[in-house]
């Protein structure tokens, strides 16, 4: 039996047996959305023994086989192939099982896709009924960050108490002064990540404290003093505390 | 006694199960990390995969029941004559068998393997992931207060499935438009041999799998790559503008390849940022053709035809886009 005429197979009990692995040590949720978590999990016990059935049968004489195609190309794409499914199983299979890292959100832009955040759109002002009245003891890094899309008053802010956890990612335009405390949410999974954040002012952060660490700060808001950095409001900590990454680390 | 081949399927799980306890064990005790960026190529391709895999397997095993255990041609007996009363009805099918895009393959080449033509089965796999019960009930959750939107998606998936499916119905050699391996397919079918039905069943599974699961790989590390190198704020900049965001929107759709049952949520995040029309574009492209999706047609269609409905596809989402965006 050559190779080819397992590879889907082979494949297929990758994925499954990563898949309940993943399930079973509560980590399947740093790939996917939880509502998805049971479904895969099913799909991977399911498909471990329909694959090694199937197996006996894979190298069967087929009428069905269609000449090979010939040429460079094709050859070329099959190998290309070869090593791209190598890498996803090697990817599934023998990596440790991460979330995204800072190096995402970066690229993504923290704070870009938060409700109200593109250049020019009108906010809402902040006589709005949409600000009142609220309690904001319990925010989250979600809550505040589409505040912070919605307006970016510093006199709104003002004296706020701010109580958040994330993992920090630097602010692209003063790094050294100013870092986001961000939260990735997501949808269906990891692909279609948000990266959303809290900007904190903490001069010399970096001394301290590494990117993608994950940490609890507390503070009160108000206008960011940075020069260099575009955001005008920030939390300017009076507390940040490294803590150990969360079992849920992505908001929903 | 175990066959070579059985034994050869358990020698080769019992491998994996030692790797990954291996792989896993040693993970605590050696510690090591990854850059930042192939991490998250690594993270990115592996939510993709798993995200999956409960729609493969469920495209994977209706492929099977379809073109094993149905009577030949029942589908196809019941569909009007009429070609164009036929790909209406079809277009409809996914409100009864709701499996998302890329489950939708394995189960369209078991619909042609059915009797199903070429344009018939392009009406399916275009219309099935939008006009289905859940999209449906997602969509409209997610854009309580712009029914506008919900009606934009429908319609426009149904004028464009028909459409494509009418386009194609059009070329005589059906035959010219499928790759040679799935046309061997086709003509292998029979349904003659009854007896040995669970055996050719595995054996249908296994040829499937290795059609579909490559491709599904392929698929989830260029949408993993594409995200990790290209940066996201270049398109976020050009948002308001109401035909570039409708472009961009678009291409965003192709990249995220996200599945149409919860697309639409994705795209809420973008409503107060990008355009209405855009965001009809993006819900109404994003489930007929993403870079995973093209892919895993690859191994049905030939490059031709796919770059044909790509941008008969593209031309018509964003057509229906403006027209959204200038007439709400």
């Amino acid at each position: 039996m050559r190779f080819d005429e397992l590879r889907g197979l082979v494949l297929l009990l990758a994925t499954s047996v990563a898949a309940l692995w993943l399930a079973a040590t509560n980590q399947l949720q740093l790939y996917i959305h939880p509502r998805y978590v049971v479904p895969t999990a099913i799909a991977g016990l399911i498909m471990v023994p329909l694959a090694i059935a199937a197996a006996r049968y894979a190298a069967l004489p087929a009428a069905a086989d269609a000449p090979r195609r010939k040429g460079r190309w094709p050859v070329i794409a099959a190998r290309a192939s070869f090593v791209v499914c190598a890498f996803g199983v090697v990817a599934l299979i023998a990596t440790k099982p991460a979330a995204l890292t800072s190096a995402t959100a970066t690229q993504r832009g923290v704070n870009s896709a938060a409700v109200g955040s593109a250049p020019g759109q009108t906010r809402a002002p902040v006589s709005s009924p949409l600000f009142g009245g609220q309690d904001y003891s319990n925010f989250t890094v979600k809550d505040w960050a589409s505040l912070l899309s919605q307006t970016d008053d510093p006199d709104f802010f003002a004296g706020k108490k701010a109580a958040v956890s994330g993992f920090i990612v630097a602010d692209t335009q003063d790094p050294k002064n100013v870092f986001y405390v961000s939260r990735f949410v997501i949808t269906c999974c990891a692909v279609d990540a948000r990266p959303l954040g809290v900007p904190v002012y903490q001069p010399g952060w970096q001394d301290r404290y590494n990117q993608d660490q994950w940490v609890e700060v507390t503070g009160i808001f108000d206008a960011n003093p940075s020069s260099l950095s575009q955001v005008t409001v920030a939390v300017i900590a009076d507390s940040i505390k490294p803590i150990p990454q969360p079992e849920r680390v992505y908001d929903y | 006694m175990i066959k070579g081949p059985v034994r050869a399927a358990g020698y080769l799980m019992a491998g994996l199960a030692f790797w990954l306890l291996l792989t896993r064990s040693f993970q605590d005790v050696v510690q090591y990390s990854l850059p930042n960026k192939l991490q998250d190529l690594v993270t990115l391709m592996s939510s993709v995969i798993l995200e999956s895999l409960p729609f493969i397997v469920l495209g994977l095993v209706l492929s099977v029941v379809v073109q094993i255990w149905l009577p030949d041609r029942l589908i196809t007996r019941r569909l009007p004559r009429n070609p164009f009363l036929r790909r209406i009805w079809i277009s409809f099918i996914g409100m009864f068998l709701p499996v998302c895009e890329c489950g939708n393959v394995p189960l369209s080449r078991g619909l042609m393997v059915q009797g199903f033509s070429v344009g018939e089965s392009l009406t399916f796999l275009l219309a099935a992931p939008i006009l289905n019960p859940i999209t449906i009930i997602t969509t409209h959750a997610a854009f309580p207060n712009d029914p506008a939107i919900l009606w934009a998606r429908l319609i426009g998936a149904f004028v464009i499935a028909n459409l494509i499916g009418w386009l194609f119905s059009r070329q005589r050699n059906q035959e010219s438009m499928l790759v040679p391996a799935f046309v061997a397919v086709c003509k292998a079918h029979d349904h003659t041999q009854r007896a040995r039905k669970p055996a050719r069943s595995l054996q249908l599974f296994a040829r499937e799998s290795n059609n579909i699961l490559p491709a599904l790989f392929v698929g989830a590390f260029i949408a993993a790559l594409i995200q990790v190198l290209v940066p996201r704020s270049i398109l976020y900049e050009i948002g308001s503008n109401p035909v570039w965001s409708i472009a961009i929107m678009m291409l965003l759709a192709f990249v995220i390849s996200i599945c149409a049952n919860v697309d639409a949520f994705f795209a809420l995040a973008f409503s107060n940022s990008f355009t209405t029309g855009s965001i009809v574009s993006f819900l109404i492209f994003g489930p007929m053709i993403d870079i995973k999706m093209l892919n895993l047609m690859r191994t049905t269609y030939r490059p031709k035809v796919l770059a044909q409905v790509s941008v008969v596809v593209a031309l018509a989402s964003a057509i229906i886009g403006l027209v959204v965006q200038y007439a709400f």
